[in-house]
């Protein structure tokens, strides 16, 4: 029969007496609350009534893996009063009633004030939420509608926004909570601060949050930019939060610990930078995996490299294809082709119009629109509305630049080629448009 | 600054500093007050551990010794005059209560 056993129950500073309810329910099923150290473990005893006050402490401080210096003296004067430390993490410090004749820890009111004060995050965390998500959507720019076709970039922009919204709801819990509490205040009773619904939704965010970054992280793991960003701040909080938990390190001993895991962390994130910039190469396609090719419309030489990948999420479908010819002395023949298949009208409509941005994005990075060029070619296309312009790349052979609305479906091709009547038609029958 | 934050004492500030005008261990000022105030008045360690926290940050208290996590504190000159405004002010007041239930 084992002697010892570790629950890894998760406590709020809003919920301090639900934990000392719960080590008192333990302790009437003979489990004696030991230590806290990975989990919070029990020793097996005598099924008794034993009483717990779990106080949240003023001078601790978030990184605090057991009691420091500051929180072992005030145990002093709580084991003078009648209570004994049994152990402590964060600002949490855990006492059983050692006297009968305990005095109470705190007034009701120094208990709110230090609980308030620990949990004043939920108070300013929102506008950080907020911030990073609009500073995200900013730097998405006029792309930020494409996002919807792309599942990995969907989540993360999804977690983006519940992890605000749910921030913002939590703001005015807090401040809900609050005003309960110094009304119970007022009223000359003891409020009771015990567990809510509200701590569950904050887990599942929690979640969320992990599954978000690990799809982005894989969709876009040949990327190193975002192979730091994401891996190396994950790699850290693991590495740190682990530590601290098994070793439990003082506060002299913290800046050690953050340092030696700064240092793992980075030895960790330089490896996998390594590991996926040997994979860095987008891995070519076969012709058959894409819909066009210029063979399919034109006379061309050679064997094609093609690159792109397609994505599916609830709004619809997407592929983006290029295909490179190479022609010897006289360049490259490349096409480009993107196609929005939207599964709702009004996000077509959206899409298409945020069509300036789609311009400046593509191949090169200094480019210009002919404004002479720009010709209407719905008729051609058979479409709601078509339109063709040259590309001012700099050099002789401009692209011809074609952005083509039919319902529900947004294509954007870039050729070396002005399309006839013919190649139009096959590339429709070849791309299934309407 | 700290007169100003301390413009009336409350009971438990008030026995504190009673307490500290002799040198006092932290853990022994809830016994001292407990004594002071002739069993009236308890002072919660959570209580105390603030105060003490607040009265050396104002220079009202000060410490004079320090032996493992024990701590000695002593009443300063500030405190001191703190305190003597307050029992002056409780002393005003006791007597204005005493001169309206004598006129009743």
């Amino acid at each position: 029969m084992r002697t010892t056993k570790r629950t890894f129950w998760n406590f709020q500073y809003r919920e301090c007496d639900g934990f000392a309810d719960y080590l008192e329910k333990q302790a009437e099923k003979g489990w004696h609350f030991k230590k806290w150290h990975m989990g919070l473990v029990f020793e097996r005893g005598e099924p008794r009534k034993t009483k717990y006050a779990v106080e949240v402490f003023p001078k601790g401080d978030e990184r605090d893996s057991r009691p420091e210096k500051d929180a072992r003296e005030f145990a002093e004067y709580c084991e003078a009063a009648g209570w004994e430390l049994v152990d402590g993490q964060r600002k949490f410090c855990i006492f059983r009633q050692a006297k009968s004749d305990a005095i109470p820890i705190a007034t009701p009111e120094e208990r709110f004030e230090n609980i308030r004060n620990a949990e004043r995050e939920r108070l300013y965390l929102p506008l950080f939420y907020v911030l990073v998500t609009v500073l995200f959507m900013k730097i998405m720019g006029g792309d930020k509608w494409l996002l919807l076709f792309d599942i990995y970039m969907l989540i993360l922009t999804g977690e983006f926004c519940l992890i605000s919204i749910f921030s913002i709801l939590d703001f005015f819990a807090a401040l809900l909570w609050r005003w309960k509490i110094r009304r119970i205040l007022a009223a000359g009773k003891n409020p009771v601060y015990k567990g809510t619904w509200w701590k569950l939704t904050e887990r599942y965010i929690l979640i969320l949050g992990i599954i978000g970054m690990l799809g982005a992280f894989y969709s876009k793991r040949g990327d190193i930019a975002d192979t730091i960003m994401v891996f190396f701040p994950v790699a850290f909080y693991s590495g740190t939060t682990a530590l601290a938990a098994v070793f439990r390190p003082s506060v002299e001993r913290r800046g050690q610990i953050y340092w030696g895991t700064f240092g793992i962390s980075m030895l960790v994130s330089i490896l996998v930078i390594f590991m996926f910039y040997e994979d860095k190469e987008p891995s070519l396609l076969a012709k058959q995996d894409v819909p066009l090719v210029q063979a399919d419309y034109k006379d061309v030489s050679g064997q094609p490299a093609i690159y792109g990948e397609e994505s599916k999420t609830l709004f619809g479908e997407k592929f983006d294809y290029t295909v490179y010819y190479d022609k010897g002395l006289q360049g490259t023949d490349r096409l480009q082709y993107e196609m929005y298949d939207c599964r709702y009208e009004w996000l077509k409509k959206q899409l298409w119009s945020t069509r300036d941005s789609w311009k400046m994005s593509g191949w090169e990075t200094e480019m210009s629109v002919d404004e002479e060029s720009v010709v209407e070619c719905t008729e051609e296309w058979g479409a709601e509305e078509a339109w063709v312009f040259q590309l001012d790349t700099g050099f002789a052979n401009s692209d011809y630049h074609y952005e083509i609305c039919y319902p529900e479906k947004v294509v954007i091709l870039r050729t070396k080629d002005l399309l006839d009547a013919e190649k139009i038609q096959i590339i429709k029958e070849k791309l299934e448009l309407p | 600054m700290a007169r100003e934050q301390f413009q009336t004492l409350t009971e438990p500030m008030y026995y504190i500093l009673l307490a500290l005008t002799e040198e006092c261990c932290g853990v022994d000022i809830m016994d001292q007050v407990s004594v002071l105030s002739a069993e009236r008045v308890k002072v919660g360690p959570g209580t105390l551990y603030a105060m003490l926290s607040k009265f050396e940050d104002n220079n009202i208290i000060c410490r004079t010794k320090e032996e493992g996590r024990r701590k000695w504190y002593c009443i300063t000159d500030v405190g001191r005059e703190m305190l003597l405004q307050e029992y002056e002010r409780l002393q005003v007041m006791v007597e204005d209560g005493r001169r309206h239930f004598e006129r009743m």
